[in-house]
Parts: C-alpha cells; sequence; structure tokens
C-alpha cells in the first residue's frame, strides 16, 4: 500500500501550510502532496479529508504520529 | 781495482804499501789516484753534481731538512719525474695536493670523513663527480642525505617497484611515496567535462560544453540537490534555498493537494481532483470537487490551498466554473490557506447553489 509521510511544516501568518511526500508500496518517492490549515482550524478534519482524497488513489492513512507532530507545531503557532 | 760490486772500494795496492826511505814509482802514484779519482767518482755529491746511475738503496731512510710546501712537481722536498713506489704506508703530515688522477686498487678509507661532509669539493667547483669506468654500478650510501639535488640526466630508480607509466606520488612529510598510474591523456573527447572520479581522471559523456554552452544529457541538480534519474531537467532541492537575486530561478515544485471545505459546513467533497505547479515564487493550482447535497446558506470556500499566498491586497482573483450554475471567481486573502467562490457579479455563491454540483477552478498567486 502507498504510504504518505509527513515532511515539511510551515506556519504563515493566518495558516500552517503542510507538505507530504507520498511513496509506493516499494518505498519509492512519487511526489509532493500539500494541505493547509488556518488558523484555528480542526486539524483532524483537515486530515481526514486528505486520508479520504489520498484513499481513493491507495494511500493509507497519514500516521497517527504525523498528524501528532502538526498539532504541536499548530498548538504552539496558535498560543503565541 | 775500484768497488767490487757490494759496496767495498779496493785501492789498487801495486807498489804498495811504500816503504820509507825509498822512491815512489810513478807507476805505483799514478793507479793510487787513477784509483782514488774512480771512487770519488763514483760516489753521490752532496751538492747535487751527481746523477746517480743506478736505485740507491737507503737502508735507514732518507731524512730532509728542506721546509717547503709542494704545490707542484718541480717543489717539495722529493722531486721525481718517474713517479715514487712506496711499498708500505704513505703518510701525509698536512695536505696531498693531487693534480692527476689517484687511483685506489683497495677501498681507500677516508677517516675523518662524517655524515654531514662525507666528500668535501673545491667550493669553485660545487661538485661532486663520480666516474664510472668499468661495468659495475655507482652506488650511494644507504639512506643518503642530499640537501639539494640537481639531476642534469636522467634518473633512474632500478629497483623500486612500479610499472611503466607510473608516477611517484607524496605521500606527504615523513611518509614514503608511492608509485601511481596516471593516464597519458584524460580520455575524452575536447567537449567533455574532465573531472576526478577516484583519483582518475575522465570525461563524462553526458555533459557537454563547446567552451561557452554546457548541455547535460539528463538531469542537473542545484543546491546539493540529487538529481532526478527520471527524464531530463534541473532538480531543485526539496526545500527552497530562497534567492534574493531577481533573475535566479530558485525554486521548482509540482504535487498534488487536497480542496477542503471551509465554509464552515462541515461538507465532505468527493470526485476530488487537484494539482499544483510552483516556479520560483509563483505558485499555480488546479482543482475540482463535487458537493455533496445540501441546503447550507453559508458562503463557500475553499479551503487547503497549497502555498501561503502574500500578494500584499485582498480579493486575489482566480477562475471558478460550477457545473450547471454559475461561472465565477475563486479569491482569497493574504495569508489565508482557502478563498470564496463568487459568480460573475462577484456575489458569494452558497453552499445551496453548488449542492451536488461540482466546482472546476484555478488560481496563481505569489507565494515566497
Amino acid at each position: 500500500m502507498k504510504t504518505l509521510k509527513l515532511s515539511q511544516t510551515e506556519i504563515n501568518d493566518n495558516a500552517i501550510h503542510i507538505r507530504l511526500e507520498k511513496f509506493s508500496s516499494d518505498g519509492d518517492s512519487l511526489g509532493w502532496h500539500r494541505t493547509a490549515i488556518e488558523t484555528g482550524g480542526d486539524i483532524d478534519a483537515q486530515f481526514a479529508a486528505v486520508n479520504a482524497h489520498l484513499g481513493s488513489q491507495g494511500y493509507a492513512s497519514v500516521s497517527a504520529e504525523d498528524i501528532a507532530k502538526v498539532k504541536t507545531i499548530a498548538t504552539a503557532a496558535w498560543s503565541s | 781495482m775500484s768497488y767490487n760490486g757490494s759496496g767495498t772500494f779496493n785501492i789498487n795496492t801495486t807498489g804498495q804499501p811504500v816503504v820509507a826511505g825509498t822512491v815512489i814509482t810513478a807507476t805505483a802514484f799514478n793507479l793510487l789516484t787513477a784509483d782514488l779519482a774512480t771512487g770519488l767518482t763514483t760516489a753521490i755529491t752532496k751538492d747535487g753534481q751527481t746523477a746517480t746511475t743506478a736505485r740507491i738503496p737507503f737502508a735507514q731512510g732518507i731524512n730532509s731538512t728542506l721546509v717547503t710546501d709542494s704545490t707542484n712537481t718541480t717543489s717539495g722536498s722529493i722531486i721525481t719525474a718517474g713517479g715514487v713506489g712506496i711499498a708500505k704506508a704513505l703518510y701525509v703530515g698536512t695536505t696531498a695536493n693531487v693534480t692527476g688522477v689517484a687511483t685506489f686498487s683497495a677501498q681507500p678509507i677516508f677517516s675523518s670523513l662524517t655524515a654531514s661532509s662525507a666528500v668535501a669539493t673545491d667550493a669553485s667547483k660545487g661538485l661532486v663527480s663520480v666516474t664510472n669506468t668499468g661495468t659495475g654500478n655507482n652506488v650511494l650510501a644507504t639512506a643518503p642525505t642530499i640537501a639539494s639535488l640537481n639531476l642534469t640526466t636522467a634518473l633512474t630508480i632500478a629497483s623500486a617497484a612500479g610499472t611503466a607509466g607510473q608516477a611517484l606520488t607524496s605521500g606527504g612529510s615523513g611518509v614514503a611515496p608511492t608509485w601511481s598510474t596516471i593516464a597519458a591523456t584524460p580520455g575524452g573527447s575536447t567537449t567533455q567535462l574532465q573531472y576526478n572520479n577516484a583519483g582518475a581522471f575522465g570525461g563524462i559523456s553526458g555533459v557537454t560544453t563547446d567552451g561557452t554552452r554546457m548541455t547535460a544529457s539528463t538531469t542537473i541538480g542545484v543546491g546539493a540537490a540529487t538529481p532526478s534519474t527520471s527524464g531530463a531537467g534541473i532538480t531543485f532541492p526539496a526545500t527552497q534555498s530562497a534567492s534574493s537575486n531577481a533573475n535566479t530561478l530558485d525554486d521548482y515544485e509540482e504535487g498534488t493537494w487536497t480542496p477542503t471545505d471551509g465554509s464552515g459546513a462541515s461538507l465532505s467533497f468527493t470526485n476530488v481532483e487537484a494539482t499544483y505547479t510552483k516556479i520560483g515564487r509563483f505558485a499555480f493550482f488546479e482543482f475540482q470537487v463535487t458537493y455533496p447535497s445540501t441546503a447550507s446558506g453559508a458562503d463557500t470556500r475553499i479551503n487547503g490551498f497549497p502555498f501561503n499566498n502574500v500578494d500584499n491586497y485582498e480579493g486575489k482573483p482566480g477562475v471558478c466554473i460550477v457545473s450547471g450554475f454559475a461561472s465565477g471567481f475563486i479569491t482569497q486573502k493574504q495569508g489565508q490557506g482557502g478563498g470564496y467562490i463568487v459568480n460573475d457579479s462577484g456575489s458569494n455563491v452558497f453552499n445551496s447553489q453548488a449542492s451536488t454540483r461540482t466546482a472546476r477552478g484555478a488560481q496563481y498567486y505569489t507565494t515566497t
């Protein structure tokens, strides 16, 4: 099954932009996938949408660890 | 009579011994004086008038009180035109000057030689000459120290390892040099770029130049990026290394993104397709989503834009078509991750108006 891995988290004024790297079942890179979460947005809902979108293309869901990393960064950014 | 051959002088005794009161005959007297003349003439004179006619045996040696420094063949205490043969040792108290060739039939021993001055030479000559007159070798001592070596002919290292064409490579201070092979020519054509491939120079066929232009057959990596093994082109770093130079292309990225509902109605899109391309600071995206059946009166809003918008004004326009309903624009504000769909009159489109319809849009904007 193809997988996704958190590659980049970019904190901007009104949103956090996230880049995921797409991998084949053999571990070969298939390119990038991006999404953004506006400040105070629902991180779980956004990743649910990403998972639904890419799940239809045969990708496994973004791991809970990667989502937790984004939440940690978002919490720090949005509380500062 | 005279000398008997063994150094004894025998006087003629004819008419002798004379007797007192008798007449000495002329014959006896003349014979005597003739013998005396013969003896004195045969003797060596001390003032050098006599030239010896045979080798003179000096059983106790020769002493000379002459004090002189022999600087040539006409001075010195002993002068000989034919040479001096010495059966045993020759001792020179001060300086031995040899203007001809000194031949040592046995190994000469120079007891005063030192490591720092093994062989002295006249400073005006500035050299020590070693001539091989036979078939043997001229051999220096083990590990000689040569302060400055100036070779005027080829140097042959007979016993060292290495093969033809190899060169000595320095191992650094205190480390023995090693032989290594250096290609006679770098190889490749004149248009190929030369590079050091693990110590061996060679040309690369994939990158060529005519001196002013460079051609790569596949991909070029910049900013430490690993060139892609797919296709041909320029590979940029995965993380942009931004350049402040207005004429420098510093980033390229393409990929997919997930548009999501940002209206607050928590709508789940289907039939989602979305791609983006970033060229330098220019971001461009396309998307397609199908709205679910909804009666929501909230304004439609698409979230999840792939890059941060830094355009310094609000309402960045794009284009969006809601199938079977209206054509309009999708706009976004600076710094936001999403934008609204508006119709061609500039009014917001409600979710209910997009219900079950497919929206397709595109937008470009400035990012970092």
